[in-house]
């Protein structure tokens, strides 16, 4: 598969000859307890800490201008609107063409009604929804995110990662960190990778990786509970595979 | 310190009534929880009969509480423009006009009750984790030694090893100490581990309040306004709901699937 980014041979932090390699429209999940290094690789791979051991694909990423990355809530504009347009301002965009990019954005984000609001009035989930507006507009073709879903309520984690998968549908690459497994279970088709002071303790699809409880307790993360209760009622041969769905399970075991 | 709430409002609360119990950890669920330990804080103006220990707050003697309570913010803001760990400890200690007599073994103490090594005073604050950066801010709060402390969202972030540690020292501070503690947090899941007594908030009033676990368990204002019950506690119900088996309550998923294994086997 066609390779977005490398990371190859990285000595910085936690990190000893650490590599990484992200597939062509793939969504990557990066997940650690605390001091695990995913927010550094992150910077790493966004360029944002130089440490020249991060080749691109350079036929997709022409520029940085292709590279999106949201850290935290940084916002310059008090004016939602003017938070999402600036971007495109800058690249000196004419107005109307503009108007027609934040509309259709604010569609698919679901913000419409937010355009002409001020961010201190907005709650965090509506705050990251523009935010990510504001990353997407110039329609970049890597998007990182260091733990977005940290503010998020688990309503608005499902909904959050459902607005990601579009978005890699209209073939945005995603790497995304995240402190807590709950987001993870949202996604589909996605890659997970479990760091541990700078190393991969295990990685690849991301219910196979939940299914080893054992060794994601012991890096010092907590499954979602329909995760955790499905893989120890494995242990007990009560469950065959991991059911997110409780009715589903309660049918399944009193049958 | 028992806290007393009677028919209070502000900008944004109606007709608030609750206790909080002395020596208690509580928990408050709900919208705004966070804007609510602004009010128990003192931070936010709130009209109506507030009492800390029997003791009827007044505009005039305001001071009587004010180092009483502490709260910790969800995120640390750096109130002095300071990095230097060692000087932000005596910037806080200054602005927040304690009293203290040796300063060096105040700040000492505070740290060694989070668990945080001295060498930290030497470090910057741009450099520390995240976990870190938590444990500093619990560690400042201690500093005044308040009878409440008030936690907004303590959890976020913070993966289970270290999350352990902090309910270790929040039971030891509520045992040892007799702190009253309060937790507001939007996942239910750490609320009914974590805490004894709940004030569930709904559409900016007061729901119910009781037994964190009664209150999870037992509450049918939860299913009237579509409340989310702590995930172990959905399934139990549900269980009882949907095959009329009843499950004993339980916190730990490993109880439960000793009795779901009893119960199907």
């Amino acid at each position: 598969m066609e390779r977005v980014v490398l990371v190859d041979n990285l000595m910085l932090g936690p990190f000893t000859k650490f590599n990484i390699e992200v597939p062509l429209n793939s969504f990557t999940i990066i997940t650690g307890s605390n001091k695990s290094g995913k927010s550094l690789l992150l910077k790493v791979i966004a360029g944002v800490v130089n440490t020249k051991r991060v080749t691109y694909n350079r036929e997709i990423i022409k520029d940085d201008k292709d590279i999106a990355f949201f850290a935290d809530f940084v916002f310059n504009f008090n004016s939602v609107l003017k938070t999402i347009r600036y971007p495109l301002e800058c690249l000196g965009m004419d107005d109307e063409k503009i108007k027609k990019i934040v509309k259709d954005i604010a569609k698919d984000l679901d913000i419409t009604k937010l355009l002409d609001s001020k961010i201190k009035d907005l709650n965090d989930f509506e705050r990251l929804k523009v935010a990510l507006a504001s990353l997407l507009v110039s329609g970049p073709k890597l998007l990182i995110l260091d733990d977005p879903c940290l503010y998020l309520s688990f309503y608005e984690k499902e909904e959050f990662m459902g607005i990601l998968e579009q978005v890699r549908s209209s073939g945005t690459t995603i790497i995304m960190s995240c402190s807590s497994l709950e987001e993870v279970a949202y996604t589909i088709n996605s890659t997970l990778y479990v760091l541990d002071k700078g190393n991969i303790v295990s990685s690849g699809d991301s219910l196979k990786v939940l299914s080893d409880d054992s060794l994601l307790n012991k890096v010092g993360l907590e499954l979602p509970f329909m995760v955790d209760l499905s893989v120890k009622l494995e242990y007990y041969n009560l469950a065959e595979k991991i059911n997110m769905s409780p009715l589903g399970l309660v049918d399944s075991l009193w049958k | 310190m028992e806290i007393k709430f009677s028919h209070v409002n502000s900008k944004i609360f109606n007709d608030l009534s609750f206790v909080i119990p002395k020596g208690e950890i509580v928990g408050i669920y709900g919208d705004n929880g966070d804007k609510l330990l602004r009010l128990i804080s003192l931070d936010d103006e709130a009209r109506g009969i507030i009492y800390f220990n029997k003791i009827r707050k007044l505009r005039r003697n305001y001071y009587l509480f004010r180092n009483d309570i502490v709260l910790v913010e969800r995120t640390f803001v750096n109130l002095f423009n300071v990095d230097n760990i060692y000087e932000y400890f005596i910037n806080y200690i200054r602005y927040k006009k304690i009293e203290v007599r040796d300063v060096n073994e105040k700040i000492k103490g505070a740290l060694k009750i989070v668990g945080l090594r001295l060498d930290i005073l030497e470090r910057r604050i741009s450099t520390l984790t995240f976990s870190e950066v938590k444990l500093l801010q619990l560690a400042l709060a201690f500093l005044s030694n308040p009878k409440v402390i008030l936690l907004d969202e303590p959890f976020r972030g913070l993966d289970l090893n270290i999350r352990k540690k902090l309910i270790r020292i929040i039971n030891r501070l509520q045992e040892k100490f007799l702190k009253t503690i309060v937790i507001y947090s939007s996942n239910p899941n750490y609320l009914y581990q974590y805490t004894k007594y709940l004030i569930v908030l709904y559409d900016n009033k007061m729901l119910v309040e009781g037994n964190t676990s009664d209150v999870f368990f037992d509450s049918k204002e939860l299913d009237l306004y579509k409340i989310r019950r702590p995930d172990i506690v959905s399934f139990i119900l549900l269980v009882k709901d949907k095959k009329n088996v009843k499950l004993p309550r339980r916190v730990d998923v490993k109880d439960l699937i000793k009795d779901i294994y009893w119960n199907v086997k």
